[in-house]
């Protein structure tokens, strides 16, 4: 575990002055989260975009190491950072179809309350271990996730059987968040935190002494309410020494505008990346729309929405045409955020990208039949996996795949979710 | 019982059966002989004298016939099962429904029984309806009980009676909505508040954003909720003056005491206590010592607003009498604030639940007409309206701007604004009924909207709508309105599927399955030589997507003559529009139509549709689920909405009317001596040994205590662990809380559906929630992997 340090966090920022990126100096500071070290990926970013694929239009030529991207195909966006990624093929979600369950089992492995992961998501789980030093213990990331409210369907994060962490899909919210408390005169920053903790252990005691007097069911909800204040106390106490000065706000948008999707996932994608490169905290997650989502890509020409045009059959080439085009989009954004993260120094040394393990999955493989085989699933960065490959898993269970992300975490457990579909890693992952 | 079975009848136990050629879904279609394992207890004479009558009461009504009877019918996806009932409203088809549901009940896998392993998803092979019930829900205990019956005689499983005497519902925090806190902010601190507006989205059950079990405080909310107090409060002290009851430049702790309390009584809604004050004086002594008066009552204000006593509306009632609590005058205060104008009280009832009323029915219906009459009261039917037909998000549905391009943000603000004026004004009319709302022949638009629409009317009235006659054109009635039209479809289409569904689920209350997975269904692609009902109409007439789109298609093929956007249209393609509808499987409903007002006379004239507009009121006023437990409830205020002629106006002071509004039940697990008693388990008797196992099961009953069988299988293996399934038997003939010890090499990483303990050099399991007992003959799997 880090060291407790009574050094006060306007220390770090005055050490901080004007630059984005911390010294190498603050490095020091930054401890291990785990007792390896070795090689494991310091941070986890979790994207994911809606609606299955078309796996003939989605799937590289070759295997292995040996593989290239068809022209036209919807990964060909990714080429140059082909040596970085690990495209993931034949994996499946056992005993799940459709979208609602596909969205449910997609990062939770299926798990519940009994499962050693507790009904977490991995995001949520990775977050529990290593995100315990750091002012946020995740960050959501939403591009327009909520305009039908919150529901199966438009969560993925679970804190635990059926508990959202609900993605945050304002870039101007998310962005008072990361550096809202940050500004001022460093003696007033200090006062106003201590004052605020106080407000957090009144309301806290508030809350402990109603749990007394309301039923098990309404004990549990305060119990979430007191884990989620003690979430904000952590990110106020700012453990993790936050690096960065802040960056202009991003527009103020709607963020249910349909044409402005581009605009607020390049903001968000920004945030995110920043929230990484300043220490704010170790696992982030960006979540584009949702399953059944009805985004219409206007700013590339097409007509129809998402989940309509994911439904086309092979003859109708316009629906097909337009829905690759989509997802190229997507695979595009993808690499924008690889872009950056290769582009953000680690302060330890390195890249961004050389550290963080990022993922990018969908609830659903073949869109059209509603199914969750060989679900795409598109691994990137970090040291631990052997990149540069394309694998097909032959319908794995995905809770495997769910086992090797924890592990190139540097976490030890062997199991994810439902343990009765596959425990263990998968095979082959790690050349 | 039998006043309830009309209303039974046309709520739950609806014949939406998917008439599928079961061949053609092998995906999807459990298949015959799926889950079946070594029967347990065939004998008919296991039961009880009275499971039929428990079985149409428990099980049938509230969960068979509304959850599983879309799909296990004769018709349906899941025709070729074990589970397959008839939906007819008989007395045989009620028997044939009670004998299929006992010989699915006595199928058992590793002696669970089916009927409990399917629908919560625990089944090995799933459920291809998807989990539909939770483990220890209360639809899971009364099938759970129904097992218990059919399987072991086992007569006495305590289930809520059969709606005899006035039926309450748990107590319950509520936490404000997004719109409740802002509205209470605004009139707490008198600043315009948007902050609630731009928390993360809550989550949203049956449409409705302020259901109680769902709106919950997570990180995000805290988060935000905590920025939010704090900017309220600095824009809040920019005018002092306005919230202090003293000078604030002569500010003092008398005058800060002052404040604690008198704001912390509109902001907790209720008096504060000797407590309450003291824990809030206390902080301001703290920071007025060091920043002085403004800053200490600026920081209790930031406190307060985030306070659970101010995020959540507490029902902590008084003493718990015979299982049942009273609410607290002010807590009723609040029910009836927040059901009618969506924040907190007026000083009218404050000052009434001061004075000790507020517990009587006719003084607390007095408050609500009151309260209902007042133009206030506009914002609470605004969303109540917006979430029930699903048009919220009227003003960001996507829609192609080029297809389209009159379809303008103002546009779509005047179709918000319609809807809303449509709903307060039949309301608030002469004839306030839902037959009334559903066939209306007045709307109110905005100029813009009218020439939108090609329809014409007076001047603007003082609102800048104009009133516009719409008698005999088909735009009559809510469902005829922009705002439905558009948001209930494609971006470059109508939709007769959308439309369709908005019908079955939010007039009708009828669930839908969900699409089948195996298959393409394919909105068919824009065609320039057909219609939408050319192009769609295979989807309802060709399995394998008759089977259930013919439950949403036909009905929305009769809102054809209007096109994605709302506009009203002929012919489409060059073609004459054909709306004609139907609709099938609601047997209250059925029948053949023309167009939206052929449609909206159908539905006017049927029971279900009243039956389900009251739910929907219900859902949203009580901030509840519809469940096991609210059945009589929701049964009730049905019957009054019926018996009252459909009035909606009457069906919300109603609302404020039942036993539900006044008391709740009184929590078994909130106990006054959390000291006595204890839970149990570790009965007498020595474990058996099983392979290294022992095992020893404390009775729920009387001794004997039986020994436990254990089995122990290793899943898997690597050089530094291993994974294994552990199997645990009651081969006894009573029920046992299961406990065994076993060795365990290294040290456990995982561990699923048990826990652990130490004990001495083994290691102790227990069973979970859902599996710590064991019936006779009873068995349980759990699992771990551990590191050597």
């Amino acid at each position: 575990m880090r060291p407790t340090t009574s050094l006060s966090r306007r220390r770090f920022l005055v050490g901080a002055g004007a630059s984005l990126i911390a010294s190498s100096l603050l490095g020091v500071f930054r401890g291990e989260s785990r007792a390896d070290g070795s090689s494991a990926a310091k941070r986890l970013v979790v994207v994911f975009s809606p609606n299955g694929t078309i796996h003939s239009h989605w799937r590289p030529q070759g295997s292995g190491a040996s593989f290239t991207f068809p022209a036209g195909s919807i990964l060909e966006p990714l080429q140059k950072h082909k040596s970085k990624l690990l495209i993931c093929d034949g994996v499946d979600y056992k005993s799940v179809e459709n979208h609602e369950s596909g969205m449910a089992a997609m990062l939770t492995g299926g798990g519940d309350a009994a499962s050693s992961t507790g009904g977490m998501s991995i995001d949520q789980f990775v977050a529990s271990k290593i995100g315990q030093t750091t002012k946020f213990s995740s960050l959501e990331f939403g591009v327009q996730t909520s305009a039908w409210g919150g529901n199966v369907q438009t969560r993925m994060s679970y804190l635990g059987p059926g508990v959202y962490a609900p993605p945050d899909d304002s870039p101007k919210s998310v962005y008072k968040r990361m550096f809202g408390d940050v500004s001022g005169d460093p003696a007033a920053i200090d006062k106003a935190l201590a004052r605020k903790k106080s407000i957090l252990d009144l309301v806290g005691g508030e809350i402990k002494d109603l749990e007394k007097r309301v039923g098990k069911a309404e004990k549990e909800k305060l119990e979430a309410h007191l884990a989620a204040l003690h979430k904000v106390e952590l990110g106020l106490q700012g453990q993790g020494p936050i690096t960065c000065d802040a960056p202009g706000a991003p527009l103020d948008v709607d963020p249910y505008d349909n044409a402005s999707f581009p605009v607020i996932g390049k903001a968000q994608m920004d945030l995110l990346v920043l929230s990484l490169a300043c220490g704010m905290t170790n696992v982030a997650s960006l979540q584009w729309n949702h399953t059944v989502g009805p985004a219409v890509f206007s700013w590339l020409g097409v007509a129809d929405g998402h989940h309509s045009l994911s439904h086309s059959d092979d003859g109708n080439a316009q629906g097909v045409s337009d829905f690759v085009k989509a997802e190229r989009w997507y695979a595009e954004q993808f690499s924008y955020l690889l872009d950056s993260l290769a582009a953000a120094p680690d302060p330890d040394g390195g890249t961004l990208l050389d550290s963080t393990l990022v993922v990018w999955c969908k609830e659903l493989g073949d869109g059209r039949l509603h199914d969750c085989k060989s679900v795409p699933w598109v691994l990137a960065g970090g040291k631990t996996f052997s990149l540069g490959r394309y694998v097909d898993f032959g319908g794995a269970p995905h809770q495997k795949l769910l086992v090797s992300i924890c592990q190139a975490m540097g976490l030890q457990n062997q199991t994810f979710g439902d343990a009765t579909k596959g425990t263990g890693p998968l095979e082959g992952l790690i050349a | 019982m039998n006043d309830n079975s009309r209303l039974h009848g046309s709520m739950w136990a609806v014949a939406l059966g998917c008439a599928a050629a079961l061949g053609t879904f092998g995906a999807c279609s459990e298949g015959p002989g799926g889950g079946s394992g070594a029967g347990s207890g065939t004998s008919g004479e296991v039961g009880c004298p009275d499971d039929a009558t428990f079985f149409q009461e428990h099980v049938y009504a509230p969960i068979l016939g509304q959850k599983c009877v879309v799909c296990h019918s004769e018709k349906g996806l899941a025709k070729g099962t074990h589970m397959v009932l008839d939906t007819a409203d008989t007395p045989a088809a009620r028997e044939a429904n009670f004998e299929a549901i006992r010989d699915v009940a006595r199928i058992a896998l590793d002696g669970k029984s089916v009927l409990l392993l399917r629908p919560t998803g625990l089944h090995p092979d799933g459920h291809a309806g998807g989990k539909l019930i939770d483990v220890g829900s209360p639809e899971y205990k009364a099938l759970s009980a129904f097992v218990d019956r059919v399987v072991k005689g086992e007569c006495d499983a305590a289930l809520s009676p059969a709606c005899e005497g006035p039926s309450r519902g748990n107590r319950m925090l509520r936490r404000l909505s997004r719109a409740e806190y802002d509205a209470t902010v605004t009139d707490l601190v008198g600043i315009p508040s948007t902050w609630g507006a731009a928390f993360g989205a809550d989550t949203v059950v049956n449409g409705f954003d302020n259901n109680a079990s769902a709106l919950v405080v997570s990180p995000l909310l805290a988060d935000q909720a905590r920025r939010a107090a704090e900017e309220i409060a600095e824009a809040a002290f920019q005018s002092p003056a306005k919230l202090l009851p003293c000078d604030p430049a002569t500010g003092d702790a008398a005058c800060a005491a002052a404040f604690v309390n008198a704001f912390g009584k509109r902001a907790f809604r209720r008096p504060l206590d000797a407590a309450d004050s003291a824990r809030y004086m206390a902080l301001y002594t703290t920071v007025a010592a060091e920043d002085g008066f403004l800053e200490g009552t600026k920081t209790v204000l930031t406190a307060m607003l985030q306070s659970p006593y101010f995020l959540y509306r507490t029902e902590i009632g008084g003493p718990a009498a015979e299982g049942v609590v009273k609410l607290t005058p002010h807590e009723i205060a609040s029910e009836l604030s927040y059901l009618f104008w969506g924040t907190l009280p007026d000083a009218e009832l404050f000052a009434a639940a001061d004075a000790g009323k507020l517990s009587t029915p006719d003084e607390i219906a007095s408050q609500a007409q009151r309260l209902l009459d007042d133009p206030r009261s506009d914002a609470v039917l605004d969303r109540f309206v917006e979430q029930w037909l699903l048009v919220g998000n009227i003003v960001n549905v996507p829609k192609d701007a080029t297809l389209y391009p009159g379809f303008t943000p103002a546009i779509r603000a005047a179709m918000r604004d319609e809807i809303r004026a449509v709903y307060r004004k039949v309301l608030r009319s002469e004839a306030p009924t839902l037959p009334g709302l559903l066939t209306t022949d007045k709307t109110y638009v905005s100029p813009d909207l009218a020439v939108f629409y090609g329809v014409s009317g007076g001047a603007p009235g003082p609102d800048g709508l104009v009133s516009v006659d719409l008698s005999g054109t088909e735009r009559t009635g809510i469902l005829a309105q922009g705002s439905v039209l558009a948001t209930h479809a494609h971006p470059n289409d109508s939709s007769p599927i959308h439309r369709g569904k908005l019908v079955r689920t939010r007039l009708l209350c009828q669930k839908l399955p969900p699409p089948p997975a195996g298959f393409n269904v394919q909105p068919p692609p824009l065609d320039p030589t057909l219609t939408t009902r050319e192009r769609y109409i295979a989807h309802s007439t060709v399995e394998p997507c008759k089977s259930c789109h013919q439950l949403m298609d036909p009905i929305g093929f009769g809102f054809e003559r209007f096109d994605g956007v709302g506009r009203y249209r002929t012919e489409e393609n060059g073609k004459p529009i054909d709306a004609s509808g139907e609709i099938v499987s609601s047997p209250h409903s059925d029948g053949t139509f023309d167009g939206v007002s052929g449609l909206t006379d159908r539905l006017s004239q049927s029971p279900d549709t009243g039956a389900c507009y009251s739910l929907q009121w219900l859902r949203f006023a009580y901030g509840i689920e519809e469940g096991v437990e609210t059945q009589c409830l929701a049964d009730d205020v049905a019957k009054g909405f019926e018996a009252d002629g459909q009035r909606l106006d009457t069906l919300l002071v109603r609302l404020v009317k039942t036993a539900h509004f006044l008391e709740r039940k009184a929590d078994a697990d909130v106990d006054p001596d959390p000291g006595a008693g204890g839970a149990g388990g570790a009965g007498g008797g020595a474990g058996g040994a099983a392979q290294g196992g022992s095992g020893q099961g404390g009775s729920t009953g009387d001794p004997p205590t039986s020994d436990l069988v254990v089995t122990v299988k290793q899943d898997s293996q690597w050089q530094t662990g291993y994974c294994d399934t552990v199997t645990v038997q009651n081969p006894g003939n009573t029920s046992v809380t299961w406990e065994i010890s076993i060795d365990v090499q290294g040290m456990i990483t995982d561990l699923w559906n048990a826990k652990s303990a130490p004990d001495g050099a083994k290691t102790k399991f227990v069973g979970v929630d859902y599996n710590a007992t064991l019936g006779a003959g009873e068995s349980v799997s759990f699992g771990f992997c551990a590191t050597l």
